[in-house]
């Protein structure tokens, strides 16, 4: 085997990934399959079904300061101001978040 | 009194400077993932040291947001008796290890850092306690290298604890041979500053070949916050372990995150020889 190749050694009975590197137990323990691969980067997942390393679904972040202005209490305020004031307020609020704007979709909206 | 074998240790510290209350600054400067200049921890150590506690935390003064990877160096030149230590989140990380290098009398002691962060507050900040050579003190290795550090992005190699949660994934490579034979590792962990939800992890460190690794090291808990992405706690070790040259070491996670682009965790080893 060439030391630079890049293997992946998964379950044959699942997909599931066991191992990836360039150094490989010969043979291989039974049930366990070899294949030649790309060597992934930190962008990319294994895929036990195509059995391949696939590029990672991105992330989706909500911004607080939405959340913020569709809470139901705020809200109702919130539209009684004139477009410019609101506006003016979502980015005080920004500001004001920093680098806790934004969470993840299933993290709770208030700040822990 | 009495004397006991255990006791009669001498400690100095290195790198503290009186008038912030702080640690020596480590600037990574404005080019991001490239080393920024050497920054002295002391002129002259004071003694010969047997190995020395080693802290490091994010700037006060702007908490860090990023992957950082630093060096120690001791003696002109210096000589990198640290390479590449990983540390690196999105808000107020700290770590602290005892290294078991020894640091020669007279010499300067220095630091030097990268990170992706290229704010002008992005900095590190270290210091170093000295601990003298006495009866007492376990021999000292002689020399530490670093397995698995990506320079490109100032992080180690991704450990993915993948799916389901809380079950063990597959083993990353993070070096196919080792360079010497090594009788203890130390394993740090960083979080690419991309974010992480309220998680645990257990880590396992492995030896041997891709589907017949070994664990040397198993179940090495940290846990990650959604306040602050950086593992906690970031640095692991040395565990005094035999790991021959010519090894491949690998690391394997399970994490009760089982988000992608989330859950993954940056890796690098160190082995003492």
């Amino acid at each position: 085997m060439a030391q630079d190749q890049w293997y992946a050694v998964y379950e044959a009975a699942t997909g599931r990934l066991v191992s990836e590197g360039t150094v490989v137990a010969n043979p291989l323990p039974p049930g366990l399959v070899l294949k030649i691969v790309p060597k992934p980067d930190d962008s990319a997942m294994w895929n036990q079904s195509s059995l391949d390393f696939v590029p990672r679904p991105a992330i989706v972040m909500v911004d607080r300061v939405v959340d913020f202005s569709e809470d139901p209490t705020i809200k109702s305020i919130f539209l009684k101001l004139p477009l410019e004031d609101r506006q003016a307020l979502r980015s005080a609020l920004a500001v004001l978040l920093g680098r806790r704007r934004f969470r993840f979709a299933d993290q709770a909206k208030e700040l822990g | 009194m009495d004397w006991p074998i255990a006791g009669g240790g001498v400690y100095i510290s290195a790198g503290e400077v009186l008038a912030s209350s702080e640690g020596t600054t480590l600037d990574p400067g404005g080019i991001a993932n490239t080393k920024g200049a050497w920054a002295n921890l002391v002129a002259s150590a004071p003694f010969n040291a047997a190995g020395f506690i080693l802290t490091v935390h994010a700037d006060s003064l702007g908490p860090g947001i990023g992957s950082y990877l630093f060096d120690i160096g001791v003696g002109s030149g210096p000589t990198i008796i640290v390479p590449n230590m990983l540390i690196g989140g999105t808000g107020d990380f700290s770590a602290v290890a005892f290294i078991p290098i020894p640091v020669p009398a007279g010499g300067a002691i220095q630091g030097r850092a990268q990170s992706t962060n290229t704010a002008a507050d992005g900095n590190l900040i270290v210091q170093a306690i000295l601990v003298r050579e006495n009866f007492t003190m376990p021999q000292p290795f002689g020399a530490m290298i670093d397995y698995g550090a990506a320079l490109a992005d100032s992080g180690g190699t991704q450990v993915d604890p993948g799916t389901p949660a809380n079950t063990k994934a597959a083993w990353s490579q993070i070096v196919a041979a080792t360079v010497r034979d090594h009788n203890a590792l130390m394993i740090a962990l960083g979080g690419q500053a991309l974010g992480k939800a309220a998680a645990d992890y257990l880590f396992d460190i492995g030896v041997g070949p891709a589907g017949a690794e070994t664990v040397i090291i198993g179940n090495i808990n940290a846990i990650t916050s959604a306040a602050d992405d950086s593992p906690n706690p970031p640095w692991r070790g040395p565990f005094y372990v035999s790991v021959p040259s010519g090894s491949r070491l690998a690391v394997r996670a399970q994490s009760s995150d089982a988000t992608s682009s989330r859950r993954e965790i940056d890796v690098v080893l160190y082995g003492f020889s």
